[in-house]
């Protein structure tokens, strides 16, 4: 038996959430983010390379890392919410990454109840869906203090100024938090 | 607001609520204890939740029969700490009533009779919660998992159709012969754990800690050299400095290659192995030894 000494490092912890409509990239980005951060082992990279391979796609999907579920894979959507965790050396953070299907939104509203952020994706070709709205006024429900609304997949519309513009100014939800908003593309690319 | 927790502090006000919540909704809790570092920390924390007063279950040990023998000392020892009871519910004793069938061939394990034997402990005991000690980060479903998680009256859980939890508000409404399986430390990394093992000056079992031992190599795994696992002609026993990472039956828990001797040690090596292990680094083929507990 031993006994040990010295308190560590002192981290903020912060809890945000995944939404938006289904498809819109919530899961690569959560993926995205993880393999930046260095916070994926090396067997769990092997695991989703074989696993992307043996779904005849060109790159490694990173959604897979969260759509861990028979069920996700078959049906390529997130059904329930994946609890992932990456710290950087000030902060340690507990995302909730949720599903965007209609079918779904108790479980994207169970992964939010408990987050700081939520970053609220759109796909730049789609705009604002009526998903995208319900997902803002879900999480302003939940009292959720900041809002991050994210235009993804800037890569198909060539990164286009115009296009994310547009977007901003279609997006008319009075909230009670407060909403940042910022463009990504967060596609794979060896 | 300036107001925040240190971040093991927030993790930990999680799990003892959780822990509370459970003595509060269900009627008959028992706390799964295995002797590995998470199954202490959740025995731990169920201390601190009801102090002074004693933990209000009891702990069950799924004993396989083919532990390591530090185990069961320091399971013992920890029983007596925490002045709480022992169940034991015996893979042996299962096997030998016929109930289950023992694994033939070099990679035989108990691993998987230990889940029959937990399910009849379970209804034996009319138990409506099992609390674990497993951590989302652990593996991919269980990235999943709700706090409180639901069994169907044959054990089953059903990833597809959890139900909503919200906050802190937690949901153990059940049919009968149904019962929950509840994960406190469920937000906890692994280097969570060691970080608050080490502050709160928990002690561990010397399993943990680098030692000299007998070990083999079976596909890129350490074994345990032990009389639980047949070896292969070509396996030599060969004795090396090595620690566990985790604890579990013989048969199936690797031991890794470590000079750690202290908790600081080993949280430095837990915190720079992901370090290694992270993408892009092939250099240390050593550091990919990956270790197992399955
Ligand atoms: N071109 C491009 N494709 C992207 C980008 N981000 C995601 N995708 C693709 O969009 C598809 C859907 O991605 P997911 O991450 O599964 O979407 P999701 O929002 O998690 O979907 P649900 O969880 O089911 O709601 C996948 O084929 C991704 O490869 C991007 O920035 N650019
Ligand atoms: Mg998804």
């Amino acid at each position: 038996m031993r006994i040990c000494v010295k308190i560590l490092n002192d981290f903020e912890l912060l809890r945000f959430s995944t939404a938006g409509s289904v498809d819109d990239g919530k899961s690569t980005l959560i993926g995205r983010l993880l393999y930046d951060s260095k916070s994926i082992f090396e067997d769990q990279y092997d695991a989703i390379k074989s696993a992307s391979e043996k779904r005849g796609e060109e790159e490694v999907n990173l959604a897979l890392l969260t759509d861990g579920l028979k069920a996700e894979r078959e049906q390529g959507i997130t059904i329930d919410v994946a609890y992932r965790y990456f710290s950087t050396p000030k902060r340690k953070f507990i995302i909730a990454d949720t599903p965007g299907h209609i079918q779904y939104t108790r479980n994207m509203v169970t992964g939010s109840s408990t987050a700081n952020v939520a970053l609220i994706l759109v796909d730049a070709r789609q705009g604002i869906l009526e998903q995208t709205r319900r997902h803002a006024i879900i999480s302003s429900l939940l009292q959720i203090p900041h809002l991050v609304i994210c235009i993804n997949k800037m890569d198909l519309v060539d990164y286009k100024q115009e296009a994310f513009d547009n977007i901003k100014r279609n997006l008319k939800i009075s909230l009670r938090s407060s909403i940042y908003m910022m463009s990504l593309s967060y596609q794979f690319r060896r | 607001m300036n107001y925040r927790l240190h971040h093991l502090k927030e993790l930990e006000a999680e799990s003892i609520f959780i822990l509370r919540e459970v003595a509060a909704q269900f009627s008959n809790p028992v706390l799964l204890f295995s002797g590995g570092k998470d199954s202490i920390i959740v025995s731990y924390l169920a201390k601190k939740a009801f102090f002074p007063a004693k933990i209000p279950f009891a702990l069950l040990h799924i004993d396989t029969g083919h532990n390591f023998p530090e185990t069961i000392e320091y399971r013992d020892f920890w029983v007596k700490e925490l002045g709480c009871r022992l169940l034991v519910g015996s893979v042996q004793d299962a096997i030998d009533q016929g109930k289950v069938t023992e694994e033939k061939g070099f990679n035989a394990s108990r691993n998987f009779l230990q889940t029959t034997v937990l399910l009849e402990s379970l209804e034996n005991g009319k138990f409506d919660a099992a609390i674990g000690g497993a951590r989302r980060d652990e593996e991919k479903a269980r990235a999943k998992e709700r706090f409180f998680s639901h069994r169907d009256e044959f054990g089953q859980w059903d990833p597809k159709n959890q139900r909503p939890e919200l906050w802190n508000l937690f949901n153990a409404r059940k049919h009968l012969g149904e019962h929950f399986r509840v994960f406190p430390i469920s937000n906890w990394t692994e280097l969570d754990v060691w970080e608050y093992l080490a502050a709160e000056k928990v002690p561990l079992p010397s399993l943990y800690f680098a030692h000299k031992r007998k070990v083999f190599e079976r596909d890129g795994i350490l074994l345990a050299d032990s009389d639980f696992i047949p070896k292969k002609p070509h396996e030599i026993p060969l004795e090396m400095t090595v620690r566990c990472r985790t604890i579990g039956d013989v048969s199936c828990t690797g031991v890794w290659e470590s000079e750690a001797s202290t908790i600081e040690e080993i949280i430095e090596e837990v915190a720079t192995s992901r370090k290694t292990e992270r993408g892009g680094r092939t250099d240390d083929k050593r550091s990919h030894r990956k270790v197992i507990n399955c």
